[in-house]
């Protein structure tokens, strides 16, 4: 069985996210992995995988893997309302993903907090953990 | 009572209802068992995951003080004068003001630590209880197998003068070689030393809190729902949820959601209750 890793999960994530051209043009800090760099400009999204299981059924490969996705923003009201777009954008979406179709790709749980930027400022963090089941079936 | 007073319906109902009461108490048990040992997979799992501090060159994760035939023990004021310079060098410089004001007796430096952004935001209780642990040797030492202090007494214990900057070295002093320059650091200073609690197989540990904190706790059982929670953090390791979901600054290393989810896929918890409900069949 010819296995695909979860970078292709994380490119269909993304370009799902992109796709959206009313949040990618509110999204002024761009779409991380991980964390932002310093002097990104507020709103941004970072995206972070928490855990990619592999399961094989019946010589199928399926994979499921969680994702956390936070929008960071200066003010509450906006990352919320970012945050409801991405929920709209990602809830039930059937992301591209090369070599493998989806079967699920929900929000799990809330993320929420608060941080301080370098300046010394607020900064919301709003998000969700979604969870992304992908088939790639036996050749 | 007498037989008598009961028709043969109603005793039997009676039984059915013993029987189905004992029924439902062993199912009860085994998923409890089969949950609890659940919980501690996961735990397991998430230790392994855990991001610990590296002080060993080479990479070896920590030292268990009470492990391994290392001891650690504190030095008394005369070993403290004479490594002076040695303790100087690793214990990092204060960068702003201690919030503790100056006074006669009070420990030279130790007391202040980094103040800075990132910790500022903490409570006085806190920044005491970070006190203790980065410095407080005398009073950390005599912590062993005991609660951790009340705030009570770590306030008595400064406002007494009690010593704060203090140095931890190795019994062995020969496996303090093996540390890299960064485990040195935290050594002396005692700012990643921790442990000691009741219970714990290990005096002092170096480096790990976050591993160690991981625990099983009940998640708030009760008749009708069994629930296990595994927990990290506490106040040996304040920062869990900051290392599980990662900052503005700081990218995730998530180390309980990736066991939980292993735990899920194995599908281990449904397997091995069906195992003990076909055992409570056979009987």
């Amino acid at each position: 069985v010819s296995i695909t890793s979860s970078s292709g999960l994380r490119q269909a994530l993304v370009a799902t996210l992109r796709a959206n051209v009313t949040l990618y043009s509110q999204i002024l800090g761009g779409i991380h992995e991980g964390f932002a760099p310093e002097k990104k400009p507020y709103p941004l999204l970072v995206y972070s995988m928490v855990s990619d299981v592999y399961g094989f059924t019946w010589g199928a490969l399926e994979h499921h893997a969680l994702f956390d996705i936070r929008v960071i923003s200066r003010g509450s009201v906006e990352a919320n309302n970012l945050d409801a777009l991405v929920l709209t954008t990602l809830n039930d979406a059937a992301l591209s993903v090369t070599g493998q179709s989806t079967l699920l790709c929900r929000r799990v749980a809330d993320l929420s907090d608060q941080d301080e930027d370098d300046e010394g400022r607020k900064v919301y963090v709003v998000g969700g953990t979604y969870e992304v089941w992908t088939d790639q079936p036996s050749a | 009572v007498p037989y008598k007073h009961y028709s043969a319906t109603h005793v039997n109902s009676q039984i059915i209802e013993l029987e189905t009461a004992r029924l439902v108490g062993v199912i009860h048990d085994i998923a409890e068992r089969v949950a609890s040992q659940t919980a501690f997979r996961v735990r397991t799992g998430a230790r392994r995951k855990a991001p610990v501090r590296k002080v060993f060159k080479g990479g070896r994760a920590t030292i268990g003080f009470g492990r391994s035939g290392f001891r650690a023990r504190g030095l008394d004021d005369e070993q403290l004068a004479r490594n002076g310079a040695q303790r100087r060098k690793y214990t990092r410089p204060p960068r702003s003001a201690s919030p503790l004001p100056a006074a006669p007796g009070r420990p030279r430096y130790g007391v202040v630590t980094r103040v800075n952004r990132a910790n500022s935001a903490h409570s006085p209780e806190s920044y005491l209880r970070r006190v203790v642990h980065t410095g407080g040797l005398s009073r950390l030492m005599d912590l062993a197998g005991k609660p951790p202090p009340a705030i009570s007494e770590i306030k008595a214990a400064l406002a007494s003068g009690a010593r704060t900057g203090g140095a931890f070295h190795l019994e062995n002093r020969a496996a303090e070689a093996t540390l890299s320059a960064r485990g040195r650091y935290e050594l002396k200073s005692g700012r990643a030393v921790h442990g000691a609690t009741p219970g714990s197989r290990s005096g002092f540990q170096l480096g790990g809190a976050l591993r160690d904190s991981i625990d099983v706790v009940d998640g708030g059982s009760t008749e009708t729902r069994i629930a296990f929670d595994v927990v990290a953090g506490g106040p040996a390791a304040p920062y869990a949820r900051y290392v599980e979901f990662g900052t503005r600054h700081a990218a995730a290393q998530p180390f309980l959601r990736p066991a939980l989810a292993e735990e899920r896929a194995s599908r281990r918890l449904v397997t091995d209750l069906h195992a003990e409900l076909k055992k409570l069949e056979k009987k």
